[in-house]
C-alpha cells in the first residue's frame, strides 16, 4: 500500500510538470514564432512577366523555422517573411507550425490537469487508509 | 416615290455577308493556347489548402495540362484545364500516400481532375466569372468561380519566360467540400485535415 502511495504520489508529480509544460511550451515557441509565407522563387525571367517573387504555397502562418537560411529578402504584402520552398524541401527543413504546438499543448493541458486531479484524489484517499503521512523516504536512523 | 421599306429592302441581300464578316472578324481575335507546353513548372501551379484544428498543409503539383481560348477584345473564352492527382505533394511522403488512397482521392481510379469551362463572364479589369464542371474522384459538379485572366501579347519579356508566342495567365481561388467530391476524411485523420479545401490555381497558356 505504502509503494502504491509512493507512485501515485510520483505520478502526480510528473502530471504537474506536463501541466507545467503544458503551458510554457506555446509560450516559449509563440515568442520564437514569426509570420511566414512559403514561396517558390521564380527566375528572374519569370519574375519579370509575373511582377512576384513566385508562387505562394498555402497561406501567411505563425511558424518556427529554424534554419536561417531558408528566409528570402523582403517581406509578403502582409508583413509576412518569406520563405523558400524549394530550399526547406532539398534541406529537409520541415517548419513547425505554432498552431500544431498550440494544439498538443491544449491536448496535454487537458490530459494532465485531469490525471493530477485524479492522483492528488487518489493520494489524499490512500494516505487516509495509510493512518497519517507516510514516510516519503526510508528512515535511516 | 419609293418607300421606305423598299429602300431597305435593297440591304438585305447584303446583310447576312455583313453579319459573316463581322463574324469572322470576331473569330478571328479567338486565341488558343496550351497549358503545360512551355516545360516551365511554375508556368502551371495546382495548390490545395487544408486548414485543421492540428495543423495546415498545402498539397501542390506542377503537373496541369489544358487548352484554353480567349478573346481579348470580346473579353470572352472557354477552356479546360487537367490536374494530375497522383502527383500532388504535401511535403510528407506518407501523406502523400495517405492521400492517393483509394479513401481519399482513389488517384489509381481517378487518375486527373477536370474543369471545363461552361460560361465566361468578364465583370472588370482583368477579373471574370468561370462557370464550369468541376470532376473529382469521378463526381462532376457545376461550380462558378472568380478568376483574373491576363493577355499578354508576345515581347521579349515572354521569350525570356520561355513562351514562343502570345501569354495568356489565368488565375483562380476557391473552396471545395471534399465529401461533396465523395472524398471522406478517415477517423485518424479527423483534426488533420479540413473538410473544405481551397483550391488555387495559377496556369500561363502559350500560344498555339
Amino acid at each position: 500500500m505504502r509503494n502504491l502511495y509512493r507512485i501515485v504520489v510520483g505520478l502526480a508529480v510528473l502530471a504537474a510538470l506536463a501541466l507545467g509544460l503544458g503551458f510554457a511550451g506555446p509560450a516559449y515557441y509563440g515568442s520564437k514564432a514569426e509570420l511566414v509565407q512559403r514561396v517558390k522563387p521564380h527566375d528572374e525571367a519569370m519574375a519579370d512577366l509575373t511582377g512576384e517573387v513566385g508562387t505562394l504555397v498555402g497561406p501567411p502562418e505563425k511558424m518556427i523555422i529554424a534554419d536561417p537560411k531558408a528566409f528570402l529578402e523582403g517581406k509578403g504584402d502582409d508583413g509576412a517573411r518569406l520563405a523558400n520552398d524549394d530550399y526547406m524541401q532539398s534541406n529537409g527543413v520541415y517548419p513547425l507550425q505554432l498552431k500544431s504546438v498550440e494544439a498538443v499543448a491544449s491536448y496535454i493541458r487537458l490530459v494532465s490537469g485531469i490525471a493530477l486531479a485524479l492522483l492528488v484524489a487518489a493520494a489524499f484517499a490512500l494516505r487516509r487508509k495509510l493512518g497519517g503521512p507516510p514516510p516519503v523516504s526510508p528512515r535511516t536512523s | 416615290m419609293q418607300l421606305p421599306w423598299t429602300r431597305n429592302m435593297k440591304l438585305i441581300p447584303i446583310l447576312p455577308l455583313a453579319v459573316l464578316a463581322l463574324a469572322s472578324g470576331a473569330m478571328a481575335q479567338t486565341k488558343t493556347f496550351s497549358v503545360g507546353a512551355s516545360g516551365r513548372a511554375a508556368a502551371q501551379v495546382f495548390t490545395f489548402e487544408s486548414e485543421a484544428e492540428l495543423e495546415d498543409f498545402t498539397g501542390l503539383t506542377h503537373k496541369v495540362t489544358g487548352n484554353l481560348s480567349f478573346d481579348p477584345k470580346a473579353k470572352t473564352g472557354s477552356g479546360r484545364i487537367v490536374v494530375d492527382i497522383a502527383s500532388i505533394d504535401t511535403g510528407i511522403p506518407m501523406r502523400n500516400d495517405h492521400l492517393r488512397s483509394a479513401t481519399w482521392f482513389d488517384a489509381a481510379k481517378y487518375p486527373t481532375a477536370t474543369f471545363e469551362t461552361t460560361k465566361v463572364a468578364h465583370k472588370s479589369g482583368d477579373t471574370y466569372t468561370v462557370t464550369g464542371k468541376l470532376t473529382v474522384k469521378g463526381v462532376t459538379k457545376t461550380i462558378t468561380v472568380p478568376a483574373t485572366v491576363k493577355y499578354m501579347p508576345q515581347s521579349e519579356t515572354t521569350q525570356r519566360a520561355g513562351f514562343k508566342g502570345d501569354v495568356l495567365q489565368v488565375k483562380t481561388s476557391f473552396k471545395v467540400t471534399l465529401k461533396d467530391y465523395n472524398v471522406t476524411i478517415p477517423a485518424p485523420a479527423q483534426g488533420m485535415v479540413g473538410e473544405s479545401v481551397t483550391i488555387k490555381l495559377t496556369v500561363f497558356g502559350s500560344a498555339s
